[in-house]
């Protein structure tokens, strides 16, 4: 049975959760992991906080399943509420956050490529600095750095994500880009264009 | 690393049950569909209104221009940007811009207005606006709106009300008013109820020029002030100039119901701007002085 619902598409889960609340669970099961990290490369909060802010994501999701445009990709709707979330749980409690979030090797991988730094010689110092990098740009290029680098999001999922014309998408993801050269640039990495 | 993955299986299977046993605990529901058309409709509704206020600021905007006495504003200010100053309809101005960017923050609350850029949005926001602008002005919307509106507007003054009290100055030669021809001559009643006895001469103004106004129709005269008493102030008339509201079809400006009744003449002919106006070589010398009447003549 079980296998049957992970065949399904999200937006036949949706129809299937608003007529049976038990079935939102598949689409809890689908997204949680996602979610989770994404949280986390946004916030860099800890797990106790994630949870919190992961359970009031679904809920509203469950909340306004009627409200989903099917126009829309599901991924990028339930992407938008979780971004919302995070960045209203980030800009609450900022002043008491202090862990950093260290990207994983592979995420990091796509970005080091895109950017055209040099890794293989120093890895480890790489990931450490590269993750201070990206945490430290303005959250607005942290969104689009983390959506399309490492969440592998296209222009337009990005554009209903973050409900800014794809236009604007492009424009901030090139600006970015440069931050983040100058960031590496700082900590010691070359980067060329 | 087996024990790391076992902590995140606990951790999901937490969340999912975390998540059901809420929503049933707190008995929460999925929000009813009509709650979500019915905000994006009212959005959309508001949009249109934003767009139709806007367009009713520049129906009054063009009514303001279209109404602003260009051609005098010598006679009546020192300068062309004192007089831009006094006459640019800048709350219709202030009142579209708001509206322009009340239309664009609704439009980006729409489901898909975010895709549009700003720029987009305004310039399709004040396109739509501008053509139902025009339209209304032509259907008489601009004077109802700059006059009926405006006096709910603190401190706005329409441009009829404008143009009277620039041209309500008997002392520095200007008035303004409707003329009413009588048996003992030409009587005119400013925009503040006074009457004046005009004294029109023929070296300076042929009482045809006068007369050439069609009845009842506001003029803007340039003069001296002969005196001011109780049984009607007199003013000795140099130029002659058409107060014309420039408002196309239903809402055209009438003259005050008292004195439709004291009319009877009709005049048939419109009045000719300037008919009045002789070389300088063949008018007294009486009104060569009177300031505005100077500054008209360099104009030409």
């Amino acid at each position: 049975m079980e296998e049957d619902f992970d065949k399904k598409s999200d937006e036949e889960l949706v129809i299937l959760s608003i007529e049976d609340k038990a079935n939102f669970s598949y689409v809890i099961e689908r997204y949680k992991d996602k979610l989770r990290r994404y949280i986390k490369r946004l916030t860099s909060t800890n797990d106790e906080y994630i949870d919190d802010i992961l359970q009031e994501i679904f809920i509203k999701t469950y909340i306004n399943l009627k409200g989903f445009d099917p126009k829309l990709k599901f991924s990028s709707w339930i992407y938008r509420i979780a971004h919302n979330e995070s960045i209203s749980f980030y800009r609450k409690n900022h002043k008491h956050l202090e862990s950093v979030y260290y990207y994983e090797d592979e995420s990091l991988e796509s970005i080091s490529d895109e950017m055209n730094v040099e890794v293989e010689a120093h890895r480890k110092e790489f990931q450490k600095n590269f993750s201070q990098a990206i945490n430290e740009l303005e959250q607005k290029y942290k969104d689009v750095i983390v959506l399309k680098f490492i969440e592998g999001k296209n222009y337009d999922e990005i554009s209903d994500i973050l409900k800014k014309p794809p236009g604007t998408i492009a424009t901030r993801i090139n600006r970015a880009k440069k931050k983040l050269r100058e960031n590496i640039k700082k900590k010691g990495f070359d980067s060329y264009e | 690393m087996n024990n790391m993955n076992k902590e995140n299986k606990q951790k999901n299977i937490n969340i999912n049950k975390k998540v059901l046993d809420t929503l049933s605990e707190k008995n929460i529901c999925l929000k009813p569909e009509w709650e979500f058309t019915l905000k994006n409709s009212s959005i959309w509704i508001l949009g249109i209104v934003t767009i139709f206020a806007g367009a009713l600021s520049i129906s009054a905007s063009i009514f303001v221009f279209k109404n602003i006495q260009f051609n005098a504003y010598k006679a009546t200010h020192e300068n062309i940007l004192t007089f831009f100053i006094e006459f640019i309809p800048v709350i219709w101005i202030i009142l579209l811009i708001l509206f322009i960017f009340s239309a664009h923050y609704l439009v980006r609350h729409t489901d898909t207005g975010y895709k549009y850029k700003l720029w987009l949005i305004i310039l399709g926001s004040l396109l739509a606006s501008f053509i139902l602008g025009v339209a209304m002005y032509f259907f008489g919307f601009g004077q109802v709106v700059d006059r009926d509106f405006g006096k709910h507007i603190p401190y706005h003054k329409n441009i009829e009300l404008r143009n009277d009290q620039a041209w309500n100055h008997p002392e520095e030669g200007l008035l303004s008013g409707y003329v009413i021809l009588e048996e003992e001559g030409f009587l005119l009643k400013d925009f503040e109820g006074s009457e004046w006895n005009l004294i029109v001469d023929e070296k300076d103004l042929r009482s045809n020029d006068i007369l050439n106004n069609p009845n009842l129709e506001k003029v803007r005269l340039v003069g001296i002030l002969e005196s001011e008493h109780e049984e009607g102030d007199v003013f000795y008339v140099c130029h002659v100039m058409p107060y014309t509201i420039k408002n196309p079809k239903m809402f055209g400006q009438k003259p005050p119901r008292d004195l439709e009744e004291r009319s009877g003449i009709g005049f048939e002919e419109n009045f000719e701007r300037n008919l009045e106006r002789k070389s300088d070589d063949e008018r007294s010398n009486k009104c060569k002085d009177v300031r505005p009447y100077q500054r008209l003549l360099k104009t030409n």
